[in-house]
């Protein structure tokens, strides 16, 4: 109805942008064409219907339909109440327990906080007491209101980790060179593993990182005296570069920690620290603490230099985009034009070249050099896990200079555990590999060639969670249990020990990592027994117990916390002579530059990249990282933050290249297609699509790793075949370069002249950008009087912010409707007809797009939480997804090639004061409640979706099919994760975000059981916004005035945050006053690098 | 001509005019009386694997509800003792005195007790039959009644006078809303526990203290009439 008159500002896609006329018919309608086509899911529905087929099943339907409603209407099935014969003590049936556990992705350790409904686990959150998930907000960031809602956030991978444990495709049972062996087996095998250990024999252990005191304690016992013991570290995920210039510049026990709210001025070169990298929930949570109140002062700025296509480039408020190759040079460059360097950086980096920088992006290294020293104490510089050594010990040297240690960052010294040093894997040699022992990890398949190693092993023994690619290749394989069925405990960054605690007992017969390691440290006849008996084995809690000579109190206090804290004395662990903490702040480490030499030797001059030699850079993907995630279907279904990818990975190249290559990506109908490449690089090749991504480096080819993994080794999920026939992407692993493992340059690209189809989403569900008012706001932070509106420009958009554009009114209704907010029947707390004394509360929400990273943990968050099901790609393909909560990814700028800014944007349902999905339902299936919800009452709802058409947000989701069923089909165990708070809704069903209305309810009953009527503010949080590592999500009652005791922090915080001047809610001209608003992006640009336009302001957008 | 059709059935416009209205009414009325659960679920009294006796232990012992169900005040259900509810009666206990299951004279289990014999010995649940069914989309929560002070008795009836438990009340939606939307006769005063099985409003009289309370609970009370206050 709106047609739209100019190029959009901001774009979700090339087609987006270009609006021909085919793009704009398909977004006119709610779900795309051919969504109701019962041939678009041939695996579902017979693809050739004809009327004689038709009549016969609806005809024999209707009888069985009617002969089932008669039976039902008399009498229900019968049904039995199973209680237990003997009650577990504390354990009341229907009321989840808590507990609290650890979980580490390459050893970077995050606290848990494990729901278990009836003992079966059922959602994961992070620990809100852990320093990792919930650091301490700044000293002058210590509003009550915001403490309220500061929870333990978590990660993707954490959120996920729930679906991992149910499922069936784990492995079950040992094997020997790939056939089923008993147990008995795998005892001697471990018996002449140690006694191979014990005579002298070479010896290798491989672990992933393992940063866990009884995990280290047990490698001591196992090689100290023991020359020919090898320990080996092999963990994509972890950050080798890093330590591997620590080690060389400190020592091996030091650990970097960074302290991002005291920033003001961030160089991430290379780094994803907000996504996939290192302590990704703690440094979301500070960095977003560095840019939460703009209107109370400053806020941080980050410039990103790096190849982009992460979470973190869509956040930094200056962009550059240079090869992965190019990054370490520009570092340099940046070092030349610090004024005043100490000597030994100049030494360092004289002989380096200048970088090759995009065209009008010369002045970059003065710039980020001038900002960096003008804020000279309060800069981080921060350097991606993919970066080589050298440049990672150049970052520390500048971090350094720039007296960044002591403030933003900290050195973080663990030498008091006296933890064994695990060599890089690559330094293993075959005549150390007589006898190898993998814990966790898939090194066959992940370690460029290290299969040829493993082949020539004569004892062979891997612990594993699948029959992997590396299982194959061993003598035996041991199949792992999950970390929630198994003891262990882990030390994070900053020296916090958590104890890995488990919620359950071990679904399959199957041996955890310290079982496994303490039946070689100590090996005695008994624990030779348990290991082939599953009901002896009980040694994995005495084990770790026995790391800990805590009394019995000290020790449940820590479980009961999840932690040993970093000041806690060491006396606390078995045999300490004298109390030491774990690991102490090094305020003046021994810095040895002159070691830095070695690394800065192993500088090769990159090639220079074109469209001929392009560079490859491998990253891990943000939901599967390196692949050990690949048999999760939640996060297969996760759509990519920046691409909107699902069920595949891709060669994600820019406009620019795509051209000068000649390929393409582009929507063909309801799919969108990537023209199938050969892709080349370093000797090795494979068959891979083509997505075209604006915002990506020129002349980079981008591929995330972890796909494309057989079946066979990875479980089903990781490359099944639907209608849309075999997908799970393409494995790029083998191409890797053994010396520079992330990136190397001469790749190349070669059309295929074949398509493939990719799933992706960033252009369903599109919001009508024909409206005045823009669905993003963002101002520049420099804009005057952005605070407090003065011109006529300002006031008026102020104006437009309350809502109240009559002439969209009219539009609507035929006249103007001006509802004075502050008198809002919606919005009234008394409004409950008879009784006065009740309090009515009004629940909203903000979205802060400032400290949104799009990170998708809520997404993941909202699924575990609502019981929402996972659909397939090609139902995606059909735009049938049906994640309630979806982030929409925003370009801006007037050109594909090199689009300004990105923008991220959550949408779920807004829940609309005017909702225009009410007013249309037939049945009264969703309807307004006096709390100001938008309740949707499945049991009601007969499919007509008239309420998905009128949504202007796009935010309803149909059940096209049994999805809840098939799941169950598809994996009997995975039912045990789901909510048993939450309906589980069958076909026909229309569902959408319900703000958690479970949990809204379970917090009033709680408060009203207490004696108080109401929820206090922060008495009850969204799944979404618990989840956020970030805080940006605030739930709570907007007509809250009285929460908090002090006068400061009256009210509630979603109430403060509305009245702030950068709420806005979308598509207000609507009038539907929705209860969702969201704060506007701020940015922080850097006036020289992107001056101010003249006409710039903020209502022009 | 002749006619096609005899005489007779001239009357079909006038049988048809007549028997439609009242075959329509009947059939209308039937489905509104005997397919609603006030007719198919009032009075389910299914047959439970062992004949325990309500009447016995909460009429004629007095025990109080909440000794079995003793999840009820913090829990959305009020859960099915386990087995080791039972035992703690009627097992044998360790000082060697009469166990109550037991035949007095043969010290053998009584043949009704032998489910929980079996339960507890071998810790199978014992199987009893759900009496009061809620469609699962419906989220009840006990607690939050219990914690309004609203008797047992207002749902499930005089429990204590039924020798075989049955289903008092319709637990139709329209029923639930009956009360929430007026929640004052069903409303205790804290004086008398949600347990009490004979209290009746209309016929115990409340001092004017215990009414004053009731009423300035009520005012504070706001019990949901909106569908997400049990669907979720």
């Amino acid at each position: 109805m709106n047609e739209p008159t100019h190029k959009p500002v901001y774009w979700r896609s090339l087609q987006d942008l270009e609006r021909a006329d085919e793009f704009v018919q398909q977004h006119q309608h709610e779900f795309p064409d051919g969504t109701f086509d019962p041939d678009a899911s041939p695996s579902s529905t017979p693809s050739s219907l004809n009327r004689r087929d038709f009549l016969g099943v609806m005809g024999a339907s209707v009888a069985l339909a009617s002969g089932a409603a008669l039976q039902g209407c008399v009498r229900k099935e019968q049904q039995h109440v199973l209680p237990y014969a003997d009650r577990p003590e504390l354990l009341i049936p229907g009321v989840p327990s808590y507990f609290r556990t650890a979980f580490h992705v390459g050893g970077f350790v995050q606290g848990l906080h494990v729901e278990s409904q009836d003992l079966r686990p059922t959602k994961v959150e992070g620990n809100p007491d852990h320093p990792i998930n919930n650091p301490p907000p700044p000293a002058d960031q210590r509003d009550p209101r915001r403490q309220r809602h500061r929870v333990g956030a978590s990660s993707v991978w954490a959120q996920s980790s729930i679906l991992d444990l149910y499922d069936l495709d784990r492995s079950q049972k040992p094997s020997s060179n790939n056939a089923d062996a008993p147990w008995a087996g795998v005892s001697e095998a471990l018996q002449t593993l140690t006694a191979a250990a014990a005579s002298g024999a070479p010896v290798s252990i491989i672990l992933g990182a393992c940063p866990s005191p009884t995990i280290e304690r047990l490698l001591s016992l196992i090689a100290s005296n023991r020359p020919n013991v090898h320990l080996f570290s092999h963990d994509l995920a972890s950050n080798e570069a890093e330590a591997a210039a620590l080690t060389a510049l400190v020592s091996p026990h030091h650990k970097l920690l960074y302290n991002l709210e005291k920033a003001a001025s961030i160089l991430a070169l290379d780094a994803d620290f907000l996504g996939s990298e290192g302590d990704m929930v703690r440094n979301a949570r500070l960095f977003a603490d560095g840019r939460r109140d703009p209107e109370r002062g400053s806020m941080n700025r980050l410039y990103f230099a790096g190849p982009a296509l992460n979470v973190t480039s869509a956040m930094a408020d200056e962009h550059l985009r240079i090869p992965s190759s190019q990054a370490g040079l520009f570092l340099a460059a940046v070092a030349k034009a610090l004024p005043s360097v100490p000597a030994h950086i100049s030494a360092a980096i004289q002989h380096l070249p200048a970088p090759s920088l995009p065209l009008g992006k010369e002045a970059w290294p003065q710039e980020v050099a001038a900002d960096l020293r003008a804020n000279n104490g309060k800069t981080l510089i921060l350097v991606g896990h993919r970066q080589p050594a050298w440049v990672h010990a150049l970052g520390l040297m500048l971090n350094q200079a720039l007296g960044a240690f002591g403030s933003s960052a900290h050195l973080i010294d663990h030498s008091a555990n006296n933890a064994p040093i695990l060599k890089p894997l690559r330094d293993l040699t075959a005549d150390q590999a007589k006898n190898i022992l993998i814990i966790g990890q898939n090194p066959a398949h992940t370690a460029p060639g290290f299969a040829t190693i493993l082949k020539s092993a004569s004892l062979s023994i891997h612990l594993s969670g699948y029959r992997d690619e590396t299982s194959a290749l061993c003598t035996w394989h041991i199949p792992r249990s999950h970390f929630l069925e198994s003891w262990c405990d882990w030390r994070a960054t900053d020296g916090t020990v958590s104890i890995q605690q488990p919620l359950i007992a071990p679904f399959f017969n199957t041996l955890s990592d310290v079982e496994l390691l303490a039946a070689i440290a100590t090996p005695s006849p008994q624990a030779t027994l348990a290991i082939s008996d599953v009901a002896a084995r009980d040694y994995g809690f005495s084990t770790v117990r026995a790391t800990w000579g805590v009394d019995e109190d000290r020790w449940r206090s820590a479980l009961f916390k999840g932690f040993f804290l970093m000041g806690d004395a060491a006396s606390l662990r078995q045999g300490a002579v004298t109390p030491k903490p774990f690991a102490k702040t090094d305020t003046s480490p021994n810095w040895q530059w002159n070691q830095a030499a070695p690394l800065f030797a192993a500088f090769q001059a990159p090639g220079e990249v074109s469209s001929d030699a392009l560079e490859v850079s491998f990253a891990l993907s943000p939901a599967l990282c390196d692949g050990r995630f690949a048999n999760n279907a939640w996060l297969q279904e996760l759509p990519d933050p920046i691409s909107k990818l699902t069920w595949d990975n891709a060669a994600y190249l820019s406009p620019t290249t795509a051209k000068a290559l000649n390929v393409n990506s582009r929507p063909r109908g309801r799919d969108h297609v990537g023209d199938l490449v050969t892709l080349s690089a370093n000797g090795q090749s494979c068959d891979i699509a083509v997505m075209v991504i604006p915002g990506m480096a020129d002349n980079v080819v981008l591929v995330h790793l972890g796909y494309g993994r057989d079946p066979q080794h990875a479980g089903k999920v990781a490359k099944p075949t639907d209608a849309s026939g075999t997908h799970g992407g393409t494995d790029v692993l083998p191409l890797r370069d053994p010396q520079n493992p992330w990136f190397s340059t001469g790749a190349k690209v070669s059309p295929k002249g074949s398509v493939y189809t990719l799933a992706t989403t960033q252009d369903h569900w599109h919001l009508d950008t024909g409206f005045k008012r823009p669905i993003i706001q963002e101002y520049r932070i420099d804009e005057p009087n952005l605070f407090n509106p003065q011109s006529e420009e300002d006031k008026q958009h102020a104006e437009l912010s309350t809502l109240k554009n009559e002439a969209y009114q009219s539009l609507l209704f035929g006249k103007s409707l001006v509802v004075d907010d502050k008198q809002s029947t919606f919005r009234d707390r008394t409004h409950n007809g008879k009784r006065t004394g009740a309090i009515v509360q009004q629940w909203g929400m903000v979205i802060d797009l400032n400290t949104c990273t799009g990170c998708n943990v809520c997404v993941i968050a909202c699924q575990a939480e609502n019981n929402i099901p996972v659909v397939g790609k090609d139902r995606v393909l059909n735009g049938r997804e049906m994640h309630w909560m979806r982030i929409d990814r925003y370009y801006r700028g007037a050109t594909p090639e090199n689009p300004d800014t990105i923008v991220v944007q959550p949408m779920a349902c807004a829940h609309c004061e005017m909702a225009p999905c009410e007013t249309v339902c037939p049945v009264a299936a969703t309807v307004h409640s006096p709390e100001g919800t938008n309740d949707m009452v499945y049991n009601r709802c007969i499919g007509t979706r008239y309420c998905s058409n009128n949504c202007p947000y796009k935010v309803r989701r149909y059940n096209f099919f049994n999805y809840q069923k098939e799941n169950e089909e598809a994996n009997r165990l995975a039912k045990m994760q789901k909510n048993p708070d939450v309906t589980i809704r069958f076909r026909g069903v229309m569902e959408k975000c319900t703000y958690c209305i479970q949990r809204v309810m379970q917090a009033k009953i709680e408060f009203k059981r207490a004696g108080q009527g109401y929820v206090p503010d922060g008495g009850v949080i969204m799944a979404c916004a618990q989840a956020c590592p970030s805080n940006a999500i605030t739930f709570g009652d907007v007509e809250d005035t009285t929460s908090g005791a002090s006068e400061q922090g009256k009210g509630s915080l979603v109430r403060a945050l509305k009245s702030l001047f950068r709420n806005y809610a979308v598509l207000a001209e609507l009038n539907n006053h929705p209860r969702t608003t969201y704060l506007a992006r701020l940015r922080n640009r850097n006036p020289v690098l992107t001056p101010k336009p003249k006409d710039d302001h903020p209502a022009a957008h | 001509m002749a006619a096609i059709f005899p005489r007779w059935t001239n009357l079909i416009p006038l049988i048809i005019g007549v028997a439609a209205p009242i075959g329509l009414i009947v059939v209308v009325t039937g489905i509104w009386y005997w397919f609603s659960p006030q007719f198919t679920d009032v009075g389910y009294q299914p047959k439970q694997p062992i004949p325990f006796s309500h009447q016995l232990h909460a009429g004629s012992l007095g025990i109080d509800c909440r000794y079995c169900h003793n999840t009820v005040e913090q829990a959305g259900h009020a859960a099915v003792p386990p087995s080791a509810t039972c035992w703690g009666c009627h097992g044998d206990s360790n000082n060697g005195a009469l166990a109550i299951a037991l035949n007095p004279t043969t010290s053998a289990p009584l043949p009704s007790l032998k489910p929980l014999f079996e339960s507890y010995t071998t810790k199978n649940p014992i199987q009893w039959v759900k009496v009061h069914m809620l469609p699962d989309y419906a989220y009840f929560n006990h607690s939050a009644h219990i914690s309004a002070n609203v008797g047992c008795a207002s749902c499930h009836g005089r429990i204590d006078q039924m020798e075989v438990v049955h289903q008092a009340q319709n637990l139709s939606m329209g029923w639930c809303l009956d009360c929430h939307r007026d929640p004052e006769p069903h409303i205790r005063p804290s004086s008398v526990p949600p347990t009490r099985m004979d209290w009746d409003p209309s016929v115990s009289r409340m001092t004017a203290a215990e009414v004053d309370e009731v009423k300035r609970k009520l005012d504070k009370l706001n019990p949901p009439e909106h569908c997400s206050g049990c669907h979720r």
